[in-house]
């Protein structure tokens, strides 16, 4: 039992340096080991499967894939999750890994050896083929922006040192569960299971249920790993002002989008000219999630985008350790048409510039 | 989409399909061979076409004759196989999980090695003129290469039948294939088969990538896309047989085509959901042995 | 999870009826009926081919029957999977020794005890916190001595100690049947000699079904044999008779 005991304390050890040295790093090696640790939960979820139930499972980065998209669009479009309910969709992710680990795996658990191997290759290849042509959803292969870390229950998780310490935790925490886990009567079972499964039938265990509820439990964890992974990306900002040195300004942002724009209509054609006609429709039936937010077009080809109140503050911003001048978003007004909250109808009856409309309601 | 689905539409896809279908069997059919006669899943076998393909550009660049990238790149990737197979999968014997371990560790290393030496710059291998023109057939305009992409499948494909079937070579192959233990009984030598199987699937692998270099371009990141693309064509068409490769080629090619057409957003996933549905309902494949 | 059997009631603890397996062409069991009481101690012998592995497996649920029926307290369990049969209090030890090599022999056991209870589901608890199962594995593996070696993994042992321990995981799920398959298989005299000893020992309230070809254990041990050749029941009754009869002579000596 002694070399059990003194992994333990080496595994302890190693980590407690790691708590302690990191946050006095640059922000590199923070962002770095942040990734490493979310990373590391999926990890250990297929060493669950694989190491412990001897399931080589393929598709088990579908499930960190779930988890940081569903992070990403709550996000993004519900602006769900940048507060205190980030815990929220922590639990959400370890939900969706769940099913989906449960839909996939009456699936896959029909099959063992080199064809369980290729069916759940293909399987987290079908989630990959949905986030990378979902494009209205998903973002297709330019991704999701998250440029904002939710602030948690008054922690403000933007600064890398504090996402650090978070990630750390729950880290921790999911080691821990595991190796009790591990080492609880479902957990041998599963080493037996591994090591002869006929004998386990005959000892009385239902062999494919356990299988399955491991299949689960994995995909659980892997959901987990992608909430944490998601906000620990770098932001468009940083990694522009560090190429360039200087933050975007308005006109890097649109010459951006409208480059992307263009990349996302010849992807759609498979980089064949399509025509000039088809090129403006495709363009103008994108939805494109552009730096400055989410961006389409109306039907008269004019842009439909977020309008943002800000107030020029200094601050710290982006994880950036000292404060300097930013704008501040304090208002987001949604998906603004050409129109605003006008009807077009109304609006295309008005005369054009005129002073009267609309109406001035403080004037004499 | 505000698209006229008329007949033109369906002909110029499915004859797209088929075409593209006649590139997949290249790939597939090696990859079904390699699994049928050795049970071992080559993670590496995108990584064998996308290589055909940089060799082909070299010799291009260096000859100016593509006519001679064609051997060239082929054979010297054939080569490549049979020396992975005999330094490397020889010693791991039958374990699915480490060969796919290797044959992955061997996929990202060809993908760093072809970064480095080609860069990342994208690229296109020009077919001779004769072969970049369109004819008209009944006011359908089709590109004279995809018809020779078609031709060299049903050739190669025709060519291993008549292997397979009509010389002693070929039996001795399929001997292996049904029944390693009782193939060696007779007296067959399996290892110098399984050598062979595995350098003829790159070498076809590699012969896709030439080929298709015109039509998909050589780009980093190809040889990952079109890994799960020869395995979907493996297993819908069964591991271990020629005809379920062609077959499990056209389906694929096909739906991959109308697919994108038809449905771009989940394309991808018109592709792999019925490769899972199809393995979870029979595990070999539709025409597999086990 | 864990069905309790009906005891007593007169029924017998297995039985079967008609029971039959084919593959392909090949008619590996005919038409087999037994009946084993509480308490019994019955043998099936017969020469290699005759189909009493086969038997087993189909008896443990290893291989679906094409036709008959296996039945245990009278239910028949003909289509219930090994895992359940065995919640009902059957248990089975195999030719080939199914031990978990890399395990130690008290974690062997352990397995073995919590095969039978709901409490193998449980993820939140270490399974070294339950005493209750530390004790019963110590209790069966000081009954059969081998409480010394209860932390040696299972490859180190000796062949005939790693079929001793076939028998107590066999024991550990708490069974009404425990059906053995030569459990004397690839062992010396002396051993042999322990082994009857260590199976005469055998709480008699379990019933055993035992196939061996080894004479000492099977007189020892058995008070009833069933002979099987080529899948038949060719003959059956106490072992005395079984023992000088002609018949099953001819069988062994390959005339009959």
């Amino acid at each position: 039992m002694t070399s059990v005991q003194s992994k333990v304390v080496a595994v302890v050890a190693v980590l407690a340096a790691v708590a302690v040295v990191v946050p006095h790093t640059g922000s590199f090696v923070i962002l770095l080991t942040t990734r490493a640790l979310a990373f590391s939960i999926l990890v250990m979820s297929v060493d669950i499967l694989l190491g412990f139930t001897g399931l080589a499972s393929m598709g088990q980065a579908a499930y960190l894939g779930i988890g940081a998209y569903l992070t990403a669009i709550l996000a993004t479009r519900y602006h769900f999750g940048l507060g205190d309910d980030f815990w929220l969709v922590i639990v959400l992710a370890m939900l969706c890994g769940a099913v989906l680990a449960a839909f996939f795996g009456l699936f896959a658990m029909r099959a063992s050896g080199v064809y369980f191997l290729m069916i759940t290759l293909a399987l987290g290849q079908c989630v990959w083929g949905l986030a990378y042509r979902w494009n209205s959803l998903t973002g297709g292969d330019n991704g999701i922006n998250l440029s904002q870390r939710p602030r948690f229950f008054g922690i403000d998780l933007a600064n890398e040192v504090t996402f650090f310490y978070l990630v750390f935790a729950i880290f921790a925490a999911s080691l821990l569960v595991m190796y009790v886990f591990v080492r609880s009567p479902f957990g041998r079972s599963l080493v037996g299971i591994r090591e002869r499964e006929l004998r386990m039938k005959i000892l009385g265990y239902n062999t494919w249920l356990h299988k399955y509820i491991a299949f689960i439990i994995a995909g659980a964890f892997g959901g987990l790993s992608g909430v944490l992974w998601a906000p620990a990306n770098e932001a468009v900002v940083k990694s522009y002002r560090s190429k360039y040195g200087k933050v975007p300004s308005y006109f890097s942002e649109s010459n951006y989008t409208t480059a992307m724009m263009i990349d996302d209509v010849m992807k759609q054609t498979g980089g064949k000219w399509p025509g000039a006609e088809a090129f403006i429709a495709k363009m103008a039936a994108l939805h494109v999630d552009a730096p400055r937010g989410p961006l389409s077009f109306d039907d008269m080809r004019n842009v439909v985008q977020n309008v943002y109140i800000k107030k020029v503050e200094k601050t710290k911003l982006f994880g950036y350790d000292k404060p300097e001048l930013w704008d501040v978003v304090i208002k987001t007004y949604p998906n603004v048409s050409q129109f605003w909250t006008y009807g077009k109808d109304a609006f295309l009856k008005q005369p054009v510039y005129s002073r009267d409309f609309p109406p001035c309601k403080f004037c004499e | 989409m505000g698209e006229i689905l008329g007949a033109q539409f369906w002909l110029i896809q499915a004859f797209n399909g088929i075409s593209y279908g006649a590139l997949l069997f290249l790939v597939g059919s090696g990859l079904s061979l390699i699994f049928g006669v050795m049970r071992i899943v080559n993670l590496a076998h995108g990584s064998y076409f996308l290589l055909g393909g940089y060799v082909a550009l070299t010799v291009i660049w260096t000859t100016g004759s593509w006519a001679l990238a064609i051997p060239v790149a082929a054979v010297s990737i054939a080569v490549l196989g049979l020396v992975m197979e005999r330094v490397f999968l020889r010693p791991l014997g039958f374990d699915p999980l480490r060969q796919v371990l290797l044959t992955v560790g061997f996929a990202f290393l060809f993908q760093q090695a072809a970064l480095d030496i080609w860069s990342g710059n994208p690229f296109d291998i020009n077919p001779p003129a004769a072969l970049s023109r369109s004819i008209a057939v009944d006011g359908l305009h089709l590109p004279v290469y995809r018809i020779f992409m078609i031709v060299v499948a049903i050739v190669i494909g025709l060519s291993l039948w008549l292997v397979m079937e009509k010389t002693r070579l070929g039996a001795t192959i399929r001997a292996t294939v049904d029944d390693a233990e009782m193939a060696r009984g007779v007296g067959i030598n399996t290892s110098l088969i399984s050598t062979l199987i595995f350098g003829l699937g790159a070498f076809l692998a590699a012969l896709g990538g030439v080929i298709g270099g015109a039509f998909l371009g050589v780009y980093p990141g190809l040889d990952f896309e079109m890994l799960p693309i020869a395995f979907a064509v493996v297993i819908i068409g069964g591991m271990g047989s020629l005809g379920g490769a062609a077959i499990g080629a056209l389906i694929v090619g096909l739906a991959d085509n109308f697919g994108k057409a038809l449905f771009p957003e989940v394309s991808y996933f018109t592709l792999y959901a019925p490769m899972a549905l199809i393995l979870a309902v029979r595990p070999t494949g539709l025409f597999g042995r086990e | 999870m864990s069905e309790q059997p009906r005891t007593g009631g007169g029924q017998p603890v297995l039985e079967l009826r008609g029971l039959s397996k084919t593959f392909g062409g090949l008619r590996a069991v005919r038409g087999v009926s037994l009946a084993i009481m509480p308490g019994d101690r019955k043998a099936i012998i017969g020469p290699n081919g005759a189909g009493k592995t086969t038997l087993f497996n189909l008896i443990s649920g290893i291989f679906p029957a094409s036709s008959g029926q296996v039945l245990m307290y009278g239910r028949d369990v003909t289509s219930w999977p090994s895992h359940r049969r065995t919640a009902f209090g059957m248990a089975r030890t195999f030719q080939v020794t199914s031990l978990f090599p890399k395990l130690t022999v008290l974690d062997n056991v352990l397995l073995a005890i919590k095969g039978r209870r709901t409490s193998k589901f449980v993820m939140w608890r270490p399974l070294s916190t339950y005493r209750d199962v530390y004790d019963k594995a110590r209790h069966l593996l000081h009954g059969a001595a081998f409480l010394d070696r209860a932390n040696t993994e299972v490859r180190y042992l000796s062949h005939g100690e790693q079929r001793q321990l076939e028998i107590v995981v066999g024991l550990a799920s708490d069974p009404d049947i425990l059906l053995l398959d030569e459990p004397a298989a690839g062992l010396s005299s002396g051993e042999s000699a322990e082994m009857a000893r260590f199976l005469q020992k055998l709480d008699r309230r379990t019933a055993l079904l035992l196939i061996e070809h080894d004479m000492d254990i099977l007189f020892d041990v058995a008070s009833d044999i069933a002979v099987l050749h080529f899948g038949e029941v060719v003959e059956s009754g106490p072992a005395e008779r079984i023992r000088s009869s002609t018949k099953v002579q001819e069988i062994y000596l390959g005339t009959g």
